[in-house]
């Protein structure tokens, strides 16, 4: 059988053009692809705060802290509201007092007085448990306490918990 | 047959099936890998104990929302849903109900300043238009220490009607 060069590299191009097809098709066989072919089971909730519409009210700090019974007169909380004041000379005071609990009655952030002109850019930043999709928090935990439902709400399993602390540590958002 | 490799080989798997007896004795049926991302469950985000799924389904809230106070304050609740405070939960003025005509028999009554101050007090940055479900909301605000100093607000605005009275 003849073959030349060109008929050798054009089939042989071909051969691997055509192995590669199948490979890459192999990929919906992975558990995770068929799943989200399949689209899961029910619905999967989330939880969103509109960071844009927050008024630094605190309310969302003083439910938590009296629903979950964390000590109230502490500075404690994992609920949280962080209030950010850009200034035009360049500073930028960032203030939490009381983790927000009381709100934000005056405008005296790091307990200075700023006036309206000299500010650039200010905001309130409320951090509440995001119940990622990803949970770092349930990633690290060792004994499978912190843990994930079907329908999306990130738990802590009180009885199972051995206090590591590690999704405390674990949270990107200071709210574990 | 005796050989001093095999003694201590032999302890070693003792005491293994001693552990592995106590693993299944104390860890509990329902603890494993779940329904989580594949329909084979992950070890990363699917193992855990399913029946504390239970528990905080069975776990008792205590904060009950507006809901719970309409047929006993039906007078405080029709005023409020018709006002511009019917996004602003009893609750969050009166504190949590738990059991609240059993236990606590009344809810705290905060007639501070600094409550009404928590969204009202001026603030240059704080959002005062924003849309919720398209209906525009504007929050109004006043200077406080210029608004009536030194008396109460409810003295003048009814909280519940978000009025004057
Ligand atoms: C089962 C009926 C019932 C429900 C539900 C209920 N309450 Fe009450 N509430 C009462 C009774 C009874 C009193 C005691 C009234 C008194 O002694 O003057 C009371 C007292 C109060 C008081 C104190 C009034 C005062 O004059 O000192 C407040 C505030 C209050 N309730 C708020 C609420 C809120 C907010 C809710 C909803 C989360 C709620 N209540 C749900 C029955 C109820
Ligand atoms: C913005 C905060 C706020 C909200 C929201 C609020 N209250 Fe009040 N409530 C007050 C204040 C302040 C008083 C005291 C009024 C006064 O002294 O004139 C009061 C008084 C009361 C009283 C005592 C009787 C009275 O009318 O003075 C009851 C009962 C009551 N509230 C129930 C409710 C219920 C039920 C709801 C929800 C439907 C509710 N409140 C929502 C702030 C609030
Ligand atoms: C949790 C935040 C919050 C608290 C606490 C609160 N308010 Fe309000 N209030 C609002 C919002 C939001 C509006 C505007 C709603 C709208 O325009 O639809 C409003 C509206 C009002 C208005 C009507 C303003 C207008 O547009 O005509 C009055 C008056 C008022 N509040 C008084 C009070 C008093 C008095 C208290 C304290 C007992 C109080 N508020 C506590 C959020 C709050
Ligand atoms: C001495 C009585 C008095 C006291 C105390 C008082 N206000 Fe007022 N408030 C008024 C009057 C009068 C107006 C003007 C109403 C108007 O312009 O339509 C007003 C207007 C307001 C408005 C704007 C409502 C509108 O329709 O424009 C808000 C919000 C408000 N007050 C909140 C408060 C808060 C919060 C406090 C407590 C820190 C407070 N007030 C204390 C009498 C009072």
């Amino acid at each position: 059988m003849n073959c030349s060069r060109r008929e050798f590299l054009e089939s042989g191009l071909k051969t691997i053009l055509l192995a590669g097809l199948p490979l890459s098709a192999f990929e919906i066989l992975k558990p995770e692809a068929l799943a989200s072919i399949m689209k899961g089971k029910g619905r999967r909730w989330a939880f969103l705060v509109d960071v844009t519409k927050c008024v630094g009210c605190g309310m969302c700090v003083k439910a938590c802290k009296l629903e979950n019974e964390v000590p109230y007169d502490t500075k404690v909380s994992r609920t949280w509201i962080e209030r950010y004041v850009a200034l035009y000379d360049g500073r930028v005071l960032i203030d939490s007092p009381m983790a927000g609990r009381d709100g934000f009655p005056r405008n005296d952030p790091q307990g200075q007085k700023v006036a309206k002109e000299d500010i650039a850019k200010a905001y309130f930043v409320p951090k509440l448990c995001n119940l990622c999709q990803k949970s770092p928090c349930v990633q690290v935990c060792p004994v499978g306490a912190s843990h994930y439902t079907p329908e999306g709400i990130v738990l802590i399993d009180r009885s199972w918990c051995i206090g590591c602390g590690y999704c405390v540590m674990a949270c990107p958002y200071g709210t574990r | 047959m005796k050989s001093h490799a095999l003694r201590p080989l032999f302890v070693v798997i003792v005491v293994l099936v001693i552990i592995l007896i106590f693993r299944t004795l104390i860890v509990p049926k329902d603890f494993g890998i779940h329904l989580r991302d594949t329909p084979f469950g992950s070890y990363i985000w699917g193992y855990y104990r399913k029946g504390d799924e239970d528990y905080w389904k069975a776990f008792k809230v205590k904060h009950q929302t507006m809901n719970y106070c309409k047929d006993c304050h039906s007078e405080q609740y029709k005023k409020i849903i018709n006002s511009k405070h019917a996004k602003v939960q009893c609750e969050n003025c009166h504190g949590p109900a738990v059991d609240h005509p059993e236990k606590p028999e009344k809810l705290n009554i905060d007639r501070n300043r600094e409550l009404c101050l928590r969204c009202h007090a001026y603030l240059p940055y704080r959002t005062a238009k924003y849309e919720l479900r398209g209906v525009p909301i504007t929050l109004k605000m006043q200077d406080p220490d210029a608004h009536n100093t030194g008396i109460e607000c409810v003295a003048c605005h009814s909280p519940h009607e978000a009025s004057l009275k």
